[in-house]
């Protein structure tokens, strides 16, 4: 069956590399990590208007991924080893207890649940950090053993890492305490699920949904079902996240472009 | 020599990319794309001009940072490919 995909940010537009996505469902925003222009931008899907979001005091370096926090948004800097949080005062470091961890080395992908906890893939160090909302404490979560760990996705106290040294993606139940290894085989970069449970993962020029509760694989796009479209050829899907019950979307980062994946068809 | 010419042609597309003349006078098809700040995702974006130059598609499975280490190394994979 042939996918449905529009095309909703274009090269014209200006992005340089899109690195990171979160979508706001209540005021359908979608905040796109610019990384090589330094910048996070907004699209407002309704009015398809697209906005930088100010950094006057140039706090951000090197972005990479992002996460909606609270009332604003936080930011990987891989350059300042660090995350950024953005509130209606602006862009600021978010401050961390490492206490007698490591600090964080290469913060690639990070994901927030609904108690306000921040979860973080550091990725040259194979460690999954949680970010304790209240105390700001970091711990790492051991149980988690991974290598160049590159995306990651919290729902349901569950947190969903893409294991891409080991060529898998991880399941870990943060109550239960379980990790279940999923996707064997997968050179796995971005990571997202939908409210029905099921998996999304992307490799370079793939795009494969999971279903954990059948464990069945389907292959949604790639290089060749591309083809069927008049787009810039697709290079590397390097994030994803779901906008509502129907549609994922994605960026291609090398082609600095963005798209809309119907799920329903 | 025809042998080099993948390796002169990959060459020329990173060092297009590259501002500092003496790191681009430096560079040898040994060495190290990580020592030139080229990551992974720069990589990847030369990796898709070299596809578009010899027309042919690199596998997902072949698009890590160890098989496209150095200029060497890309070539390598480019040849591979041009034998298909």
């Amino acid at each position: 069956m042939t996918p449905v995909i529009e095309q909703i940010v274009h090269k014209e537009n200006g992005l340089s590399y899109p690195s990171g996505l979160a979508y706001d469902q209540e005021d359908h925003v979608l905040y796109i990590v610019d990384m090589r222009g330094k910048r996070v931008r907004q699209l407002d899907l309704d009015r398809k208007s697209l906005w930088t979001i100010r950094d006057e005091r140039g706090v951000i370096a090197f972005p990479l991924a992002i996460t909606l926090y609270k009332e604003g948004l936080l930011v990987t800097d891989t350059k300042k080893k660090a995350i950024l949080q953005y509130t209606k005062l602006g862009w600021r470091q978010f401050e961390i207890d490492t206490g007698n961890e490591r600090p964080l080395q290469f913060p690639g992908s990070i994901a927030a649940d609904e108690s306000g906890n921040v979860y973080v893939a550091d990725f040259t160090t194979d460690r999954i950090c949680r970010i304790d909302g209240n105390t700001r404490k970091l711990t790492v979560l051991r149980d988690i053993r991974c290598h160049q760990p590159y995306g990651i996705f919290v729902r349901h106290q569950t947190l969903y890492v893409t294991d891409t040294g080991n060529k898998r993606i991880l399941q870990y139940d943060l109550r239960m305490r379980t990790l279940f290894p999923y996707c064997e085989g997968i050179s796995s970069i971005a990571v997202a699920v939908h409210p029905n449970g099921r998996i999304y993962v992307s490799e370079n020029r793939k795009l494969y949904q999971f279903d954990p509760r059948s464990k069945s694989l389907s292959l949604l796009l790639d290089a060749s079902t591309w083809k069927q479209f008049s787009y810039p050829k697709l290079c590397h899907i390097g994030s994803l996240c779901i906008q509502n019950e129907a549609d994922l979307i994605f960026t291609d980062t090398i082609k600095n472009t963005v798209y809309r994946l119907s799920l329903q068809q | 020599m025809e042998i080099n010419k993948i390796e002169e042609k990959v060459k020329q597309i990173i060092t297009s990319r590259m501002k500092d003349q003496a790191k681009i006078d430096a560079l040898q098809y040994d060495t190290p794309l990580l020592s030139l700040g080229i990551d992974s995702i720069l990589a990847l974006s030369i990796l898709v001009e070299i596809e578009e130059a010899y027309d042919i598609e690199i596998d997902d499975s072949d698009l890590n940072m160890d098989k496209i280490k150095d200029i060497s190394s890309f070539a390598d994979l480019v040849r591979g490919y041009l034998k298909k």
